[in-house]
């Protein structure tokens, strides 16, 4: 039988551990990655494309600041009523009201973003995943074909994996 | 710290999350009692009325908005540690950032009790939101009072979104080396981080962009707890140097109560290879620098008071050095511009114990500070016919002890059930490409 299976390799050096990405980006094998931190040339070597949260966050501040300004005109205009000499609708007091508004609005947005982007919060099985990717080692895993493991997994030792495991 | 591994850091943090012992629940028991005490003293003051605290015509404010802004200028350290420090990548933050970000969100919560207290009838402290109602009435938007309950609410919101992202990944470290229903905890908490690129890419992210919502926040939010009190034409309040002079009192008082949570915190959980004495050092040059504009503030009220040529002004400021609560204005000054200037030498920005004491003078006299600010122009305001002392009740001395065991009782648990200290961060300072990251 010719199944797929998932061949987990992990490193500890990150050197090493982009040697055997750029391999494999050179050779055209999907795989995903683990790691204990983030890292720059890790994000680099993987060339991926930049995280679209912060348009989130560009639109949770718009709509707060819309929003803050809007709650305290409209609220304002109900009653005209002059409070301390100063007309019912006075912007600049309001100011306060609208950049409250855009932080909190542009913070809860994030949050949201970083849920639907980075699929939290998820449960499920993470294919290849061993505690030590999240303590001290670097881990990628492939999705394959059965007969085509020894030869990756060959390439990946001498690429200067430690372990690798099967799934 | 360049001599541990990945491993050590993981180890060190988790081994502060080990089953406490025995005095661990006796502390927090205690703690705990101070806090059920505390709110059985504002039940008392609920089912009598505010008449069983000592404010009374003229002063108004007393102890309870004292303690609000104190705990909210606690608060702010926290955030300058965790976001301000992060946008300026200041690598000293890293191992104390999670503590100080704690403390922030504990603070907040503390300060928020205050102005529920201080109602008098707090069941209907509802109606200080907008919302539709029957009444057909709004909130005043141009009173400082509701956009308080607006930026207070937003920091509360704001900053304990940023502290439970920061664990993410932490509590996934803690997740991989527990058992137990400890396990299932961390699992939860951890909401399925695995460290996948993905994850770390939208991670980082957004960490970023909280970091920046969070930095003009955090001075906003003391700028318009000030202008509580600058908005108004009471002498000795109604002053344009309020919101800066707030924020570095805050900063001020929010960093010495850091240290002191702190250095106990790193001799019982044997932590002093990561929070080194270089992280207090540090702390302790913010103080002076904060102290310096504290100082500086202080004096410059007396030369505003002194130039405006408004009698009135004046009059209060002479009477606050010299009145009724000279006392409480001495203690201001000398703990929080006098005492900080010993920080200028270097043995008391590296000795442990002068750290302690002189942090804790400084939570004194911060605390002074606003019981000056807020009772003294309350007590001396414009017709001599009018005017009154005020003096705190037993009732008023007990919630506040009370507060400060809630604030107490949730800096315990947390810090013997979530990492108190930063792993990824503080993993982040092993240089990654010089060496291995464990040993071989």
């Amino acid at each position: 039988m010719n199944s797929n299976i998932f061949l987990t390799a992990s490193f500890s050096d990150v050197n090493k551990l982009i040697n055997a990405i750029k391999y494999l980006n050179s050779e055209h094998i999907k795989f995903s990655l683990y790691s204990p931190v983030p890292n720059h040339e890790i994000e680099k070597a993987l060339n991926l494309k930049s995280s679209k949260v912060g348009w989130f966050t560009l639109t949770g501040a718009i709509i707060g600041l819309v929003t803050g300004f809007g709650l305290a005109i409209y609220t304002s205009a109900q009653w005209n009523l002059t409070l301390g000499g100063k007309p019912p609708v006075t912007l600049i007091p309001f100011l306060v009201i609208g950049f409250e508004f855009t932080i909190l609005f542009g913070a809860l947005a994030t949050l949201l973003g970083l849920i639907i982007k980075g699929k939290f919060p998820s449960y499920k099985k993470f294919p290849g995943y061993k505690p030590d990717f999240t303590i001290d080692k670097f881990g990628i895993s492939i999705e394959i074909k059965e007969n085509e493991v020894n030869s990756l997994k060959e390439k990946l030792s001498s690429l200067g994996a430690k372990d690798i495991y099967y799934e | 710290m360049e001599n541990l591994s990945y491993k050590d850091v993981n180890e060190l943090v988790l081994s502060t999350l080990t089953p406490p012992k025995k005095y661990y629940y006796v502390i927090v028991g205690f703690f705990a009692l101070v806090f059920a005490a505390g709110m059985s003293i504002w039940l008392y003051m609920i089912l009598s009325g505010l008449g069983v605290a000592g404010i009374r015509h003229p002063v108004m404010w007393g102890v309870f908005i004292t303690n609000f802004v104190f705990w909210v200028g606690i608060a702010h350290s926290g955030t300058l540690i965790s976001a301000i420090l992060y946008l300026f990548r200041a690598e000293w933050r890293m191992s104390i950032y999670r503590s100080a970000e704690a403390m922030t969100v504990f603070a907040v919560a503390t300060a928020g009790m205050y102005p529920l207290i201080h109602l008098g009838r707090v069941w209907v402290a509802y109606w200080i939101f907008p919302y539709p109602n029957e009444m057909l009435l709004w909130p005043n938007f141009k009173s400082p009072l509701v956009m308080d309950v607006i930026a207070i609410t937003t920091y509360l919101t704001v900053s304990a979104t940023f502290f439970l992202i920061g664990l993410v990944p932490d509590i996934a470290a803690a997740r991989e080396k527990s058992t137990g229903w400890r396990k299932k905890f961390y699992t939860i908490l951890s909401f399925g981080w695995h460290g996948t690129q993905e994850q770390w890419l939208h991670y980082s992210r957004a960490y970023l962009f909280f970091a920046a919502l969070a930095t003009p926040l955090v001075i906003s939010v003391h700028s318009v707890v000030s202008w509580d009190f600058a908005l108004s034409i009471v002498p000795g309040w109604h002053s344009t140097i309020f919101a800066p002079y707030f924020v570095a009192g805050a900063i001020h008082s929010g960093l010495a109560l850091v240290i002191t949570l702190l250095i106990p915190l790193r001799k019982i959980f044997k932590v002093e290879k990561l929070i080194t004495i270089n992280n207090f050092e540090n702390m302790a040059k913010v103080i002076l620098l904060t102290g310096l504009i504290v100082g500086y503030a202080y004096a410059i009220e007396y030369f505003i008071a002194w130039y405006s040529g408004n009698p009135y002004e004046l009059a209060i400021f002479k009477w606050r050095a010299s009145g009724d609560y000279a006392l409480a204005f001495w203690i201001m000054v000398l703990c929080n511009s006098v005492f900080p200037l010993l920080f200028f030498i270097k043995k008391f920005r590296t000795n442990l114990t002068w750290l302690l004491v002189i942090s804790i003078l400084i939570n004194v006299g911060m605390w002074f500070e606003r019981y000056v600010i807020i009772v003294t122009s309350l007590a001396h305001d414009f017709l001599p016919a009018a005017w009154g002392n005020y003096a705190p009740t037993w009732v008023e001395i007990g919630i506040s002890l009370g507060s400060w065991g809630f604030f107490l009782t949730l800096f315990f648990l947390f810090a013997k059930f979530l990492p108190s200290i930063s792993i990824t961060e503080v993993k982040e300072l092993i240089p990654l490409n010089k060496k291995e990251v464990d040993h071989e």
